[in-house]
C-alpha cells in the first residue's frame, strides 16, 4: 500500500483561477501517481459531494473529497495556491486538501490517517507551517506526524 | 471538570465528522468542559459514547447530517446542529449549550 499523501501529491503556491481548475488539478495529481481509475468519475463525484454541502471549513482551507469507485487507492493532495480563490458563495480558499477514497471502503487504514489529518487543519502551528513552508517533505511530515 | 459528550456524522464520514468533533473539543475546553465526541464516520463508530458517558453529561451536542442513535439521549438536554454548522460556527455552538439552550429530549 502506498503512503497517503507524497510529494508528487503536493503542488505549491500554484496559479489557478477558480474552483474547477483546483479541483481539475487534484484530480490531475491522483492520476499522474496512478491513484485514480476513472478521472472524470472522481471528479463528478467530488462535485455531488459539494453540491450536498460545500467544503470550505473557514481559514481558507477547503478539504473537496469523494468516495468514489473513480479511485482505485486512496491519496490526498495539497494545492497551495497563489492567491485566494472564491469556495463557496462566502468563503474563499487558499489551502485545499483533496481526498479520494475508494467507494469499496476496504481502505480503513487510510481513513484513519486521513481522520488525524483533518484533525490536524485545526492546530495553528501545522496551519502556518503549511501555509509558508517551501519543503514539500517538510509539509509531508506535519501532515503525517 | 464538567462533562459534555456528543456525536458527530456526515455524508461521507472521511472528513467532517473528524474536524466537527474536533472544534467542538476545542471550543468546549475553552469554556472548562470535557467533551467527549463519537465519530461515526465511513472507517466505522468511533470513541462510542457508554451509558455511563451519557449519564454523567450535562448536555448532549450533535454536529450531524446524517441519522444518529437517538434513544440513548432520552430524557437529556440535546443540541442539534449541522456538521458544517459545528466546524464554522462550533464557538456559538459550545456557547448555546453552556448557555442551558439545549432543549430535552423526550420524543
Amino acid at each position: 500500500m502506498s503512503d497517503i499523501i507524497t510529494q508528487d501529491l503536493i503542488a505549491l503556491d500554484v496559479a489557478l483561477a477558480d474552483k474547477a481548475a483546483v479541483i481539475g488539478q487534484i484530480a490531475d495529481l491522483l492520476q499522474a501517481a496512478g491513484r485514480l481509475k476513472d478521472r472524470q468519475r472522481y471528479i463528478d463525484d467530488v462535485y455531488e459531494r459539494e453540491a450536498m454541502v460545500p467544503t470550505g471549513i473557514g481559514n481558507q482551507i477547503a478539504i473537496p473529497h469523494a468516495r468514489s469507485a473513480g479511485v482505485g487507492e486512496s491519496g490526498l493532495v495539497f494545492v497551495r495556491l497563489a492567491a485566494p480563490i472564491a469556495w463557496n458563495e462566502d468563503e474563499q480558499a487558499r489551502l485545499v486538501f483533496g481526498i479520494a477514497v475508494p467507494d469499496d471502503n476496504a481502505d480503513n487504514l487510510h481513513l484513519k490517517i486521513l481522520a488525524n489529518v483533518a484533525k490536524k487543519l485545526l492546530d495553528d502551528k501545522i496551519k502556518q507551517l503549511i501555509e509558508e513552508s517551501q519543503s514539500k517533505q517538510e509539509i509531508l511530515e506535519a501532515l503525517l506526524a | 471538570m464538567k462533562k459534555l459528550v456528543g456525536v458527530a456524522a456526515c455524508p461521507a464520514g472521511i472528513a467532517h465528522t473528524y474536524i466537527a468533533a474536533e472544534t467542538l473539543i476545542k471550543f468546549a475546553k475553552q469554556h472548562g468542559y470535557d467533551l467527549k465526541m463519537e465519530t461515526n464516520g465511513a472507517g466505522g463508530t468511533e470513541n462510542r459514547l457508554t451509558e455511563e458517558d451519557i449519564e454523567e453529561a450535562e448536555a448532549i451536542v450533535l454536529a450531524v447530517d446524517t441519522m444518529v442513535e437517538m434513544e440513548r439521549f432520552r430524557g437529556k438536554p440535546v443540541l442539534t446542529v449541522s456538521s458544517s454548522d459545528a466546524i464554522h460556527r462550533g464557538e456559538q455552538v459550545i456557547q448555546q449549550i453552556v448557555d442551558g439552550k439545549a432543549e430535552v429530549y423526550n420524543p
